[in-house]
């Protein structure tokens, strides 16, 4: 499981994820994981009860894996892992897990930011927030789109 | 024909219609007419200009002719994860 990516209908538990990667690893000296979380307020401050992501049978895991890859190949990192949530996820539960780790920590720092990124713009997924002033659908931030393009070659 | 939709068009319309040839026309962009007069409430969206058709997992343009898709889809703009 090297290099690998995994779409999670069921609730995601980031301390198991950390530890299956930790003991697949082969040599590595530097490890890097991040856990993004369903924040509880919308951006206009409403409280969220829960997201929804949408997904797509094949392309949304076809995303995923290009995502690893291109990121594997960007940074010579030797492991990188991607648990991303689909369906209905509560506020506080874990909607993304990534982790990378190489033999030196710099390429795991980078490897692990680019993976975040890449996922908040790339991934294929459509996402809904239910907050108590209404449901409403995502599109990438301005802010997103600016992070990204730190990316581009 | 078979057309499938995801996020905002699939709470609008449903995942999943089916429109008989004579109705979907001959392109992409005559099946996005087709529908959005099939369905005014979701009209606004199936005319965005970044709505992308997709067919055999691949985004096609709006001249692509329907002959030989079982399916199209519709993605309204990636959330992103």
């Amino acid at each position: 499981m090297a290099i690998s990516a995994h779409l999670e209908p069921q609730r995601l538990d980031p301390q198991r994820e950390f530890a299956l990667f930790l003991d697949g690893l082969c040599g590595e000296g530097g490890v890097v994981s991040f856990v993004g979380l369903a924040r509880p307020r919308s951006k206009q401050g409403g409280a969220v009860g829960r997201l929804f992501l949408d997904h797509h049978p094949r392309l949304t895991r076809k995303s995923l894996d290009d995502i690893a890859a291109a990121a594997a190949q960007r940074f010579g990192v030797g492991a990188i892992r991607i648990v991303h949530r689909c369906g209905e996820v509560a506020a506080g539960e874990a909607i993304v897990f990534v982790a990378a780790a190489s033999e030196h920590r710099r390429a795991a720092f980078e490897a692990a930011d680019y993976l975040m990124d890449r996922l908040k713009t790339d991934a294929v997924f459509w996402k809904r927030e239910d907050a108590v002033d209404g449901s409403h659908w995502i599109e990438p931030t301005e802010a997103d789109r600016a992070e990204r393009a730190r990316w581009r070659d | 024909m078979r057309i499938r939709f995801y996020g905002r068009l699939a709470e609008a319309i449903g995942r999943e219609i089916e429109v008989d040839a004579a109705t979907a026309g001959e392109t992409v962009g005559a099946l996005r007419e087709a529908l959005a007069d099939l369905h005014p409430e979701a009209a606004t969206e199936l005319r965005r200009t970044a709505l992308r058709a997709c067919i055999d997992d691949t985004i096609v343009s709006e001249d692509r002719p329907l002959a030989g898709a079982a399916i199209v889809e519709f993605f309204p703009p990636l959330s992103g994860g």
